[in-house]
């Protein structure tokens, strides 16, 4: 939760404040997009660049391999359009979470440990989903326009 | 007086705390069941990620430049910077200790324009030139300059120092 409205006398340059005032609705903006600019450019080479990840899907046991692939190609494709737009915020930031949790821990932790092609930036973008999930999309999102939210 | 100078209050009245995340309004939700868990999770969202990026960024990345003998040198070099061992162990104590300040929230939005510009040194000085995007890129170094820059604009947070104290940048 940021605090929209900084009152001056807490700050130390006071004529900041109605600056802060300004951008503060616009961080929980930025944070969505941060993330979901690096997941779509995932979800895009799954989906677009013809790498579904198969194989992986397949050396985690998990059955139906090629109907998981496509599910976690769609989750990286339009969950970050979502996320974009702050539609569903909470709901596909968790979904996230749990897909880059697996990622982390079940793929990249056991080949390639933790920072170099590892899964720091992965366990990274699982807690930022986490946290966005908590969070919810702010105030310039579709989740607070539209009369129902997720 | 200075005080009297004052910018007119950009919400409601002094002290009335106005949030951009605060109204979690059951009967907005689809499933009006879950508002006492938005409501219990809500204010810990944003603080959570700026501990998440503090200390994921100063553990692994300050540290090993500081204490692990490896100082990004040859980097400043390439950069063309002067004295770049200087440049070097600043960019590790950026890391470490500036990542250490964003976790606990303290001179938050310092802190987080100095990541941010960092960052996009990073992104597009260093390794989009070398890698390009998605490939051991920048798309990584890109993602966190960007959440710096989100860190910038919030500040600290409902759970912070900067809260906590009371007086703030």
């Amino acid at each position: 939760m940021i605090h929209e409205h900084v009152e001056a006398d807490r700050l130390y340059f006071p004529s900041l404040s109605a600056i802060y005032a300004k951008l503060a609705p616009f961080s929980t903006v930025i944070l969505r997009l941060g993330l979901a600019g690096t997941l779509f450019t995932h979800g895009w080479g799954k989906m677009v660049g013809g790498k579904l990840p198969v194989e992986t899907m397949a050396k985690l046991g998990l059955p139906m391999p090629h109907a998981v692939a496509l599910f976690i190609g769609c989750l990286e494709f339009f969950g970050p359009i979502l996320l974009a737009l702050g539609l569903f915020t909470r709901l596909v930031g968790a979904m996230i979470f749990v897909e880059m949790m697996v990622i982390s821990f079940g793929v990249l932790y056991p080949v390639y440990g933790w920072s170099d092609k590892g899964y720091e930036f992965t366990l990274m973008m699982a807690l930022f989903a986490l946290g966005l999930a908590m969070n919810g999309g702010g105030r310039y999102a579709l989740d607070r326009r539209l009369k129902k939210e997720l | 007086m200075i005080l009297s100078a004052r910018p007119a209050q950009a919400g409601g009245p002094l002290g009335e705390e106005i949030m951009t995340d605060t109204p979690v309004d059951a009967r907005r939700l689809l499933i009006p069941a879950l508002a006492p868990l938005y409501e219990a999770v809500t204010p810990l969202g944003y603080s959570f990620m700026r501990a998440v990026f503090g200390i994921m960024l100063m553990m692994p990345h300050g540290y090993e430049k500081l204490f692990l003998g490896k100082p990004p040198v040859q980097r400043m070099v390439a950069l063309h910077l002067p004295y770049p061992e200087v440049w070097a162990y600043w960019i590790g104590s950026l890391e470490f200790f500036g990542g250490a300040l964003l976790a606990l929230g303290l001179f938050t939005r310092i802190v987080a324009a100095m990541f941010t510009v960092e960052m996009a040194v990073i992104s597009f000085l260093v390794l989009w030139p070398v890698y390009g995007f998605a490939n051991h890129g920048y798309e990584y170094a890109l993602m966190m300059g960007i959440f710096a820059l989100g860190f910038a604009c919030g500040g600290g947070g409902r759970y912070s120092l900067d809260r906590l104290i009371g007086r703030e940048f």
